[in-house]
């Protein structure tokens, strides 16, 4: 195996990887979509919104908003000691929102959101998450937590993972664009070691296969 | 240098905003308000009312119509704005008054102004406030700005007349008919006069002679009877007056010989007063038969005995025609060539309500007037003997319930506000009256003369195929002018009546007619054509004037000359051509473009005309400026505006096979989006939202003028073409799940549900409370959880099936009730209003108001996420539909190079039969599109087309074909082929699994057959039906037929006398089986059998008949 840096960007990574099969490099690219971890808004309590819009949707678009992710300070919920169904400080994070518009139409951008942890936060400023008329309000507290592109695409750390495939040459050209949420080179990493775990838990069930 | 597609585009625009939308229906109403109401007012002029001691009458004078307002409980009245008309379910409608004076004798007393009863008010029409406001403003009174209008509010409800398509009247319209030994010929006349009908038919029959029929005589009377009846004695001059030839003269001889028995007008009028009124004094039968013909007979032509020799030189017209299509000098006519077609609008439908209406109370008026006066000799009042629910009942009861009169039902129809495409589709939408349930094949095909004026593809499948039409974009439709000044006008030009017009002119000139009247001769209709049309151009003569010029069709034949003022031609507009050249330059459209000129100023400028389809049988129109030669007329502006509303949102249609854009046509009227911007506050009993709307990134240029950018209906998706494991087999598609995680194809669904607070007689009310336990009806406490102390739901609660939404409760329905439970006075019972059994959703909003009657009403919109789940249906726009067959995650989906993962899989099956190749276009179109991040054009006939975009596409680096390499999601393998992958715009369709799943172990069952109940809204089961029933038959396996058809439907245990074979009683006292026949010496055993069956013994005992029972021991 080996693997080349072709560019790196602050959100786009291409390499070369070469001296694998096809299905490496895909189950690579498979992790990467659909199990790295990452933070998004997951919970959120809406304790006043008289906006247009309803609570379900404004819930699902701030579900939507990238959110910077510090995997070594939190756990996954369902791995996390405090066994909670609300959670702890340690596998969630809460963003709290409160506006009134006072202009006739007034945007809510990510910039309003207010982190509880300065890591924890959108990647952007600058995503419109609803627009209020004069003296409409918003006020909510939203949680975010870890998961997995698997459950819901809100958790999927990249925006785009894939590779073109040179059969003669046996190279894959990678392409990893990350939400923001986490460096590509993490997310490829990260993907790296949830290989390396799954095989290492590969072999210890054969083993005790073999053992019994 | 030709006028460009760009400039040619914005003259057709201009057309269609001046023309607007929905211009056909409210012209026709504004037209109907400002002088159809007057017009009927001045049919009755005067009102006798007889008293017997001094003459009195009243006389009606101007009718005057107010601005919309209400009238509330409390007599209070108010100017109101539809928006509130919607939400308190009230009639948006305004206040007629009439001028009303009383004349005794010859004096004229004081005029009255009286209020006669109110009109419903069409949106944005003259009298409607919205027709004077501006955008903003509109939006601030509750509307959407862009709403057409055009249509009524009734009882909070939108109502839509729908425009009839009828033949036009007056015109004599000549057929065939070959059943016996000799063909028939028949010639048919809607002769039509203001609130009357009268079908005429003159027919040649086998034996060669003429005969007419009309209203009020049962029998045919030989034509040369009714011409004697009306006037005409000499034989010479009735032969004289159908034709100077005499050839055709000769073909009289039969007709003649028919009317032997009455050779003066006297005997012809007996001849006719036999079949009226048999065995009738002379004078009877006399006056009988003249008031017949002069009001049944052509009254189009006039009611009175002077108008009589109009109407034996339109008959002796008709006889001519009929002979010379016999002597094959002249070919039927077309019943469905456009010419012969008139378009009714609400204008002209409202005018025949009120007609009647109107004379309803006037007839009331009289009839109190004399009771009034007579009983009591006082001074009387005309505002208190009058009754104004008479028209406000009767009107708005019409348009309501579509029935009109005459017995014709299904007028008006509730307004489809599924997205803004099918609203304004069915504003223009028209209707033939032929029946759908005969084959009229015909009838319902597309006629060439439809071209321009009717949308080619916009129709529906099945039993109303050709029948029901759509206007095409380019259609306007004639308001119409008085026929009589265009007489006067070609008199003074010329035209020498019938009675003066020499033989010689009438052998070798032309006959005019002027909408069904005949103007008489002239000597040259060709040059009087070209003299009227150039007239019209210079504006001397209204533009609703077309002409048209019909030469003689064969040898021997008559050249004629038809001059159309009627309302309710199609027409349409075309550029003038003159020596080949267009005489409309860049310049015009340029002023036209900076608002300098507007499309009225054109017709002015003597550049474009709008034509029917009878003068657009005189002109040669070229398709294109490149194609003009020097004998072309006119010249097209737009060809793709043939196409209507719904046919214009499909991209590159003229690559598709023609029924798909059919299907198209019908199906983007189903599909979700913003159907209005003012849903917030619209109270529709159910509605669909698409979350994130997007217009397409390959449009037409027509959508521009229906704002399908600002109100689109669907999104633009990365389809790919590939059998995906088979999921999408059989038209399913498969749609990738993260996409759908990330909002794709989101929709709300609303449901308004409605409590009103009646008063009951004896003032007893219903009430809005939380219902106490116990109560007639209660449904159990965790029904009424959510009910806040109103006994209305508080918004943003959840909500699943049967919840109570509005808390009430009634007095009890009967009178034994009270009796009953005398002791404790009137109970309660509950009459809540609940969530259908099988939806839930989130409680929304609630609109507290008052009704029309001072009662508290209440409405309740519960909302409905709704993310596309499996067997969800969605459409491309080439008629390509199907259901979602698997939600597949992103990392299994095939992905390109560039890391993009198609949003939809289709199946490669749903190409080759259907030939929908305009979809590939639209792929290719939008793989470009969203590549440069420009729109791509996809109108009909005026695109790039396919092999540009292709080439386009390869300078942007892909394959020219649109095909790319794709990666299998699960295995990392290249795909063995390439993919054929891009952008097509589809749409949410409403038909969703949600609201149609459906499964029931046990439940309710009919009260009558005790059979389980049918439908999902009843829970009910599903149909074992006769199909399925033969199959276990055929499979021999009783005990699942026994199951099904009785265990577990309507098992009964009847109780049967074995001696006389029919049903016992059971008797309750004595506890035991009784037979009425047999008595004591009865047997009786129980039976088991399907409880109808029981049902049907006892029905046909009903009957007189005994169904007996033999009962054996089972084997
Ligand atoms: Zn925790």
């Amino acid at each position: 195996m080996d693997i080349k840096l072709l560019s790196k960007e602050q959100d786009t990574l291409r390499f070369v990887l070469s001296g694998v099969k096809p299905a490496f490099a895909n189950a690579l690219r498979r992790i990467m979509l659909s199990e790295v971890p990452v933070m998004a808004i997951d919970d959120v309590m809406i304790l006043e919104n008289n906006s247009v819009m309803y609570d379900e949707i404004l819930a699902h678009r701030l579900g939507l908003i990238p959110i910077t992710t510090d995997l070594e300070s939190y756990n996954l919920p369902e791995e996390c000691t405090c066994k909670s169904e609300l959670g702890c400080s340690k596998c969630r994070a809460s963003l709290s929102l409160e506006i009134e518009a006072s202009d006739p139409v007034e945007v809510v951008y990510t910039s309003h959101l207010k982190p509880e942890n300065p890591d924890v936060r959108p990647v952007s400023d600058k995503i419109p998450i609803v627009k209020l008329a004069q003296g409409q309000r918003v006020k909510l507290e939203a949680f975010a937590r870890l998961g997995k592109g698997r459950t819901h695409a809100k958790w999927q750390p990249v925006s785009a993972a894939t590779y073109s495939y040179d059969e003669k040459a046996g190279t894959f050209t990678f392409l990893v664009e990350s939400t923001g949420a986490l460096p590509p080179e993490r997310i490829v990493l990260e993907a790296a070691r949830i290989i390396g775990a799954k095989s290492v838990d590969f072999q210890e069930q054969i083993g005790g296969l073999e053992k019994s | 240098m030709g006028i460009s597609v760009d400039h040619l585009w914005n003259l057709s625009k201009e057309f269609i905003r001046d023309s607007g939308l929905v211009r056909q229906h409210i012209d026709s109403y504004n037209d109907f308000v400002e002088r159809g109401l007057q017009a009927i007012v001045n049919e009755v002029a005067d009102l006798p009312i007889e008293i017997g001691d001094y003459p009195l009458k009243i006389k009606l004078g101007k009718i005057e119509i107010g601005a919309p307002r209400v009238i509330e409980v409390d007599g209070t009245e108010r100017s109101i704005y539809p928006a509130e008309a919607r939400i308190r379910n009230l009639t948006y409608s305004a206040p007629l008054h009439m001028e009303m004076i009383p004349v005794i004798g010859e004096r004229e007393g004081q005029p009255e102004m009286v209020y006669i009863g109110d009109l419903p008010v069409m949106l944005k029409s003259k009298i409607c406030l919205l027709s004077r406001l501006n955008p903003e403003e509109l939006v601030a009174v509750g509307e959407d700005q862009l709403d057409p209008g055009g249509y009524f509010i009734v009882n909070g409800s939108e109502r839509v007349i729908v425009a009839l398509e009828d033949l036009s009247a007056n015109r004599i319209l000549v057929d065939t008919e070959h059943t016996g030994v000799n063909p028939t010929y028949k010639a048919k006349i809607f002769s039509t006069t203001v609130g009357f009908r009268a079908r005429i038919e003159v027919t040649m029959k086998g034996d060669r002679a003429i005969y007419a029929t009309m209203p009020g005589i049962p029998s045919d009377i030989p034509l040369m009877i009714m011409m004697r009846a009306l006037g005409l004695e000499e034989d010479s001059k009735v032969a004289e007056l159908v034709s100077v030839d005499p050839k055709v003269q000769d073909e009289l001889e039969s007709s003649f010989e028919k009317a032997l028995e009455a050779n003066n007008p006297k005997d012809a009028l007996l001849y006719l007063g036999n079949r009226l009124a048999p065995g009738q004094v002379d004078e009877y039968r006399l006056r009988k038969a003249e008031s017949v013909l002069d009001r049944n007979f052509l009254p189009h032509l006039g009611r009175t005995p002077a108008d009589r020799r109009e109407k034996a030189l339109f008959l002796a017209e008709i006889a001519a025609r009929i002979i010379e299509v016999k002597r094959e000098i002249r070919t039927v006519d077309d019943k469905d060539h456009y010419a012969n077609k008139r378009l009714k609008l609400a204008g002209s439908l409202l005018a025949e309500l009120f007609r009647i209406s109107f004379r309803n109370l006037t007839r009331d008026l009289k009839y109190q007037l004399e009771r009034i006066t007579i009983r009591r000799h006082i001074e009387f009042s005309i505002a208190n003997a009058i009754r104004p629910g008479i028209i406000t009942e009767r009107v708005q009861h019409a348009i309501a319930t579509g029935n009109w009169v005459r017995g014709r039902i299904g007028v008006t129809q509730l307004l489809d506000r599924t997205n803004f495409i099918s609203t304004l589709s069915h504003l223009r939408r028209l209707q033939s009256p032929l029946s759908r349930s005969q084959p009229n094949l015909e009838a319902r095909d597309l006629h060439p003369t439809h071209y321009g004026r009717l949308c080619p593809n916009e129709t529906p499948e099945g039993s109303n195929c050709g029948l029901v039409k759509n206007l095409a974009l380019s259609s306007s439709i004639s308001v119409g002018i008085d026929p009589h000044e265009m007489v006067d006008r070609l008199r003074r030009m010329g035209v020498t009546t019938v009675e003066e017009a020499d033989r010689r002119l009438r052998g070798a000139g032309g006959k005019v007619f002027v909408d069904g009247i005949i103007a008489g001769y002239t000597k040259d209709p060709a040059a009087l054509a070209e003299e009227l049309r150039e007239y019209r151009r210079q504006g001397k003569i209204s533009t609703e004037v077309n002409v048209a010029f019909h030469p003689s069709e064969k040898e021997g034949g008559r050249d004629e000359l038809y001059v159309n003022c009627d309302a309710g031609r199609v027409r349409r507009p075309l550029l003038i051509v003159e020596d080949g050249l267009p005489r409309i330059s860049e310049d015009h459209i340029t002023q036209l473009e900076q608002g300098r000129v507007t499309w009225q100023d054109l017709l002015r400028m003597q550049v474009v005309e709008l034509l029917d389809a009878d003068e657009e049988e005189n002109t040669l129109v070229a398709m294109y400026e490149s194609d003009l030669r020097k004998d072309h007329t006119h010249l097209e502006i737009a060809p793709y505006a043939m196409n209507g509303i719904a046919g214009s949102l499909i991209p590159f249609p003229e690559h598709n096979q023609s029924p798909r854009n059919a299907y198209e046509s019908a199906m983007s009227k189903q599909a979700l989006g913003v159907f209005s911007t003012n849903f917030f506050t619209r109270v529709d009993s159910r509605s669909h939202l698409l979350h994130y709307p997007q217009a397409p990134i390959v449009d037409t240029r027509p959508m521009e003028v229906f704002n399908y950018h600002q109100r689109p209906s669907g999104q633009n998706v990365v389809v790919a073409i590939l059998s995906f494991q088979g999921y999408n087999m059989e038209d399913a598609i498969i749609v990738n799940k993260s996409s759908v995680d990330r909002g794709l194809f989101r929709s709300t669904f609303y449901r308004i549900y409605e409590a009103e607070s009646r008063q009951y007689l004896g003032g007893l009310r219903d009430k809005f409370e939380v219902p106490e336990a116990g109560i007639r009806g209660y449904r159990g406490d965790r029904y009424y959880r959510l009910l806040e102390e109103d006994g209305i739901i508080s918004p943003e609660s959840d909500v699943t099936g049967n919840t109570v939404l509005v808390g009430r409760t009634s007095p009890p329905r009967f009178l034994e009730e009270y009796r009953e439970f005398e002791v404790r006075g009137p109970t309660k019972r509950d009459s809540s209003v609940t969530m259908r059994p099988s939806e839930q959703g989130t409680i929304d909003q609630i609109f507290i108001t008052e009704s029309i009657e001072g009662s508290k009403l209440v409405k309740v919109k519960v909302r409905d996420l709704r993310v596309p789940e499996l067997g969800d249906k969605f459409a491309s726009r080439h008629g390509q539909k199907g259901v979602i067959g698997l939600l597949v995650p992103q990392e299994d989906m095939p992905f390109t190079v560039d890391g993009v993962v198609p949003d939809v899989v289709i199946n490669p099956h749903a190409i080759p039969s259907r030939m929908t190749i305009g979809q590939f276009v639209e792929t290719l179109g939008g793989k470009v599109a969203s590549q440069v991040g420009e729109l791509m054009d996809g109108t009909s006939f005026e695109n790039i087309g396919p092999h540009a975009i292709s080439e386009i596409l390869g300078k942007l680096g892909f394959q020219k074909s649109g095909r790319e390499t794709l990666y299998n999601g699960i295995t990392g393998e290249k795909l063995a082929a390439d993919l054929f992958i891009g952008v097509v715009y589809y749409q949410k369709l409403h038909h969703m699994v949600a609201d149609k799943m459906h499964a029931r172990a046990r439940g309710q069952v009919q009260m009558l057959t005790r059979q389980p109940t049918e439908g999902r809204a009843r829970g009910g089961g599903l149909r074992f039906g006769e199909m399925e029933r033969d199959c276990l038959i055929g499979h021999g396996a009783s005990a699942l037929l026994r199951d099904r058809l009785l265990e577990e439907s309507d098992k009964y245990t009847a109780y049967v006398c074995e001696i006389c074979g029919t049903l016992a009683y059971y008797d309750i006292k004595q506890n035991k089986y009784i037979c009425r026949i047999d008595g004591e010496k009865a047997t009786i055993s129980p039976v088991s059998i399907s409880y109808a069956f029981k049902l049907l013994v006892q029905e046909l005992m009903s009957l007189g008949i005994v169904p007996r029972l033999s009962l054996e021991e089972r084997a």
